[in-house]
């Protein structure tokens, strides 16, 4: 990952402090200039000018041009020909860094083979630019014998490829993993191997054995045992002792060499070649190493999650026989894998289930795409009945898969439990529903007109029945949700006037209304609209929505109930003036005991059951329930049912 | 003079039952078992049956209804069942009986459907 840090002090300090090392690299280097003082064989700051910018951003390149201007001023104390240089040794940098950044993945260049041989291309491209605007920039300040130019070129050019394929990867590797974990064996083998590079630097350079390339060797044996890191290290201490003995005249490369600067030239070559073959097959290896280790790890993950999940996974074929189980079929059904391999899933199911089963199975080979749900008892081993919860998805043209996946829990449980509290509801509800039967019953025989009694009782009693009749309506919601729950809603539909329904509704509730000091009006001309529901749900929807914005509206408000007939539905809305509906809240409105923050500050008693049970019957009959808040000024509701209209027949 | 029996096991309610059907000249005999109810619909059948659902005794009122359609004497009497369950209106159907939720029903509508069904004008 690239660092673009802002400009702060410390920053500023770091680049000044980058700075000074390229000076002193670069003054390093050029103590081997031999054939112009401008111009080395070696030159590592090209390596760590690509690093640098590797690392902190091309964006940092003014460092590479003030290093690099002070090297050569020092140098030469030649001002122009000093700044062209730099201008040279800057582009070179940003020219390979952009295009690592670009096509070699930056940082990570050296882990992959294809990315290293990007990045030899590239060093040999950008320094060549480089040394070809040096070598004009010396030439065009008469600091350069223009017949020399072309042995200078390859001079600079190879030394800055050389830095570059040697001191990058060196830098790069080391400053992105700089922990050493030192585990005894490989410390041994490390300590070999240096013993096997010394003796080779030996045979070669003190004894003048005219083989260089017996570095592969330990190059090789650091490639396949050790990080890239250490690789690279190791290329560049061969390089650097190997350069140090050819500047001192020994060594296999001064041997054939007319001057030292055709020396180094060699050795230059040599190092490029040998760097970038074992750069290539180190990253060969660790890119091999990491895919192994990633699908180690990933298999690992894998395995970890089907074997240790609760849920259990089967393959099967379209047929429903078993191919795999996972280890926690055992905790499931009871079954040990090998016990249910070769059978078909269908013989664990309950028979009055396996239709519904067949029928799922057929639905997921028919749908690759999708996951299918599914419920059904099937028997543990132990013989008792469970409740199975299944999601089966098709990879039966995954060709690394091929078969059907079967996920499967036990819900037993959570069935039993959902059974107990709807049994709950439903005992509960009908329990309080005899007392208040026998309440009822009583006050209507005694609140009889021809049965006399003193006013304040008879006003009494009429609230009494008031609460009873409340309360006959709360119980009645409750069962409504229990029996909605357990998808037993009864439901009765038949050809039913939605317009008299809403005619009713609006006078039965016109008492109510003038108590509440609301005016209430059916805006619609229509005479009727049939609609197949059932009449009792249409009452109770109808009702509710009337209930609510009586309730719920302000003194001398109003409530404006409207029946528009579309092409293919009847739409039934009702206005209210009221507080409104908090926006935020509007689409909790629908669910269970849900009372807006509004809602609780008019009427305490509400149960907040209503707009469920609308919703769910008119859902039943494929309408909508639509909302509208605030219909004006933040004040009012709308409200509206749409229900569709069936054809004849 | 007809005569009603009642299984019902919510006794507060029996006389209001008689009570209000008094005067339209009904008898009721009310009993509080499904056992109860059917011993008494054989050994002196009734011109009407109404049955609650819940019962104790392991008898609920649709066995008992379905014993009054087995017998000879009973088979053919209208039979109500006056329940607070909601649910069970098919199976009131399958014993060719009528069917009224308590709580949702003013005594007076229970009384003219009695009526009704004893076809007193």
């Amino acid at each position: 990952m690239k660092k673009t840090a802002a400009l702060n002090p410390g920053s500023l300090l770091l680049l000044a402090g980058l700075a000074v090392i390229y000076f002193i690299l670069g003054k390093a280097g050029l103590e081997f200039a031999s054939i112009n003082p401008s111009v080395s064989a070696i030159w590592p700051p090209t390596g760590f000018a690509i690093a640098t910018l590797l690392f902190f951003g091309v964006r940092v390149w003014p460092i590479i041009l003030i290093g690099s201007f002070f090297v050569n001023l020092t140098t030469s104390g030649m001002l122009f020909s000093s700044l062209g240089i730099a201008v040279g040794n800057s582009l070179e940098a940003i020219i390979a860094t952009w295009c690592i950044d670009r096509f070699a993945r930056s940082t990570r260049v050296f882990e992959r083979p294809m990315d290293v041989v990007t990045f030899a291309f590239v060093a040999g491209l950008a320094t060549a630019i480089s040394a070809a605007i040096g070598v004009g920039m010396l030439i065009s300040t008469r600091l350069l014998d223009p017949a020399l130019a072309r042995q200078v070129w390859l001079t600079w050019w190879l030394g800055d490829m050389g830095g570059a394929v040697v001191f990058t990867p060196v830098l790069l590797l080391w400053y992105a993993r700089p922990r050493v974990s030192i585990r005894p064996l490989k410390a041994a083998e490390f300590i070999l191997l240096s013993f096997v590079l010394t003796g080779i630097f030996y045979i070669i350079i003190v004894r003048g054995f005219p083989h260089p390339y017996l570095f592969i060797l330990p190059l090789i044996w650091s490639a396949f045992r050790f990080e890239l890191r250490e690789t690279a290290t190791l290329l560049m201490t061969i390089m650097m002792i190997t350069t140090y003995a050819t500047t001192h005249g020994t060594g296999p490369f001064i041997t054939h060499a007319s001057s030292i600067n055709e020396a180094l030239q060699q050795l230059q070559i040599f190092m490029v070649i040998i760097g970038v073959t074992k750069l290539t097959v180190a990253a060969a290896v660790e890119d091999r190493k990491h895919t192994d280790q990633t699908l180690y790890t990933r298999e690992r993950r894998f395995q970890a999650l089907i074997e240790k999940n609760t849920d259990a996974v089967v393959l099967t074929d379209p047929g429903s026989v078993i191919t795999y189980a996972s280890p926690s079929t055992y905790t499931v059904l009871g079954y040990k894998p090998e016990e249910v391999l070769g059978r078909s899933g269908f013989s664990f199911i309950h028979s009055e289930d396996v239709e519904k089963a067949k029928k799922d199975l057929s639905d997921v080979v028919m749908n690759p795409k999708e996951s299918i749900f599914g419920q059904y008892r099937m028997k543990h081993k132990d013989g008792r009945w469970i409740w199975i919860e299944t999601i089966g998805r098709s990879l039966l043209f995954d060709p690394a898969v091929q078969a059907i996946v079967i996920n499967f829990r036990d819900i037993t449980e959570r069935k039993e439990l959902e059974r107990a509290k709807d049994e709950f509801l439903m005992t509960t509800a009908h329990q309080l529903r005899s007392p208040l039967t026998a309440i009822r019953w009583n006050l209507e025989s005694i609140i009889d007109p021809k049965i006399k009694l003193p006013p304040a009782i008879k006003e009494k009693l009429m609230r009494i029945f008031e609460s009873n009749r409340l309360m006959v309506k709360s119980v009645n919601e409750l069962l409504d949700i229990a029996h909605i729950i357990q998808g037993k809603l009864p439901n009765h539909p038949e050809k039913t006037d939605v317009v008299a329904v809403t005619s009713t509704r609006i006078s039965e509730n016109a008492d109510f209304a003038r108590r509440q000091k609301i005016h209430i009006r059916l805006n619609s001309k229509l005479s009727s609209v049939n609609a197949v529901v059932d009449p009792k749900h249409l009452h109770g929807a109808i009702e509710n929505i009337l209930s609510n914005a009586i309730k719920y509206n302000t003194p001398g408000g109003s409530v404006v109930v409207d029946i528009l007939r579309h092409p293919s539905a009847v739409e039934i809305s009702v206005t209210d003036t009221g507080i409104g509906i908090p926006v935020g809240e509007q689409n909790k409105l629908f669910t269970k005991f849900y009372r807006t923050t509004t809602g609780k500050l008019v009427d305490a008693q509400g149960a907040g059951l209503g707009l469920f049970i609308v919703k769910s019957y008119v859902e039943d009959w494929g309408g909508i329930v639509t909302l509208k808040s605030p219909v004006a000024d933040n004040h009012g509701t709308t409200i509206s049912i749409t229900i569709p209209l069936k054809k004849e027949g | 003079m007809k005569k009603i029996l009642l299984v019902e096991d919510d006794v507060t309610l029996h006389d209001l039952y008689k009570e209000a059907l008094q005067p339209h000249d009904i008898e009721l005999t009310a009993v509080t078992t499904g056992k109860e109810g059917v011993s008494l619909a054989i050994t002196n059948p009734p011109d009407m049956a109404i049955l609650d659902i819940m019962l104790p005794g392991g008898i609920n009122g649709f066995d008992v209804a379905r014993e009054i359609r087995l017998h000879p004497k009973t088979a053919g009497i209208p039979i109500l069942i006056l329940t607070n369950l909601d649910s069970e209106r098919e199976s009131a159907l399958a014993v060719k009986a009528e069917y009224l939720v308590k709580t949702n029903t003013p005594l007076e509508a229970v009384v003219q459907k009695i009526r009704e069904m004893l076809k007193i004008t």
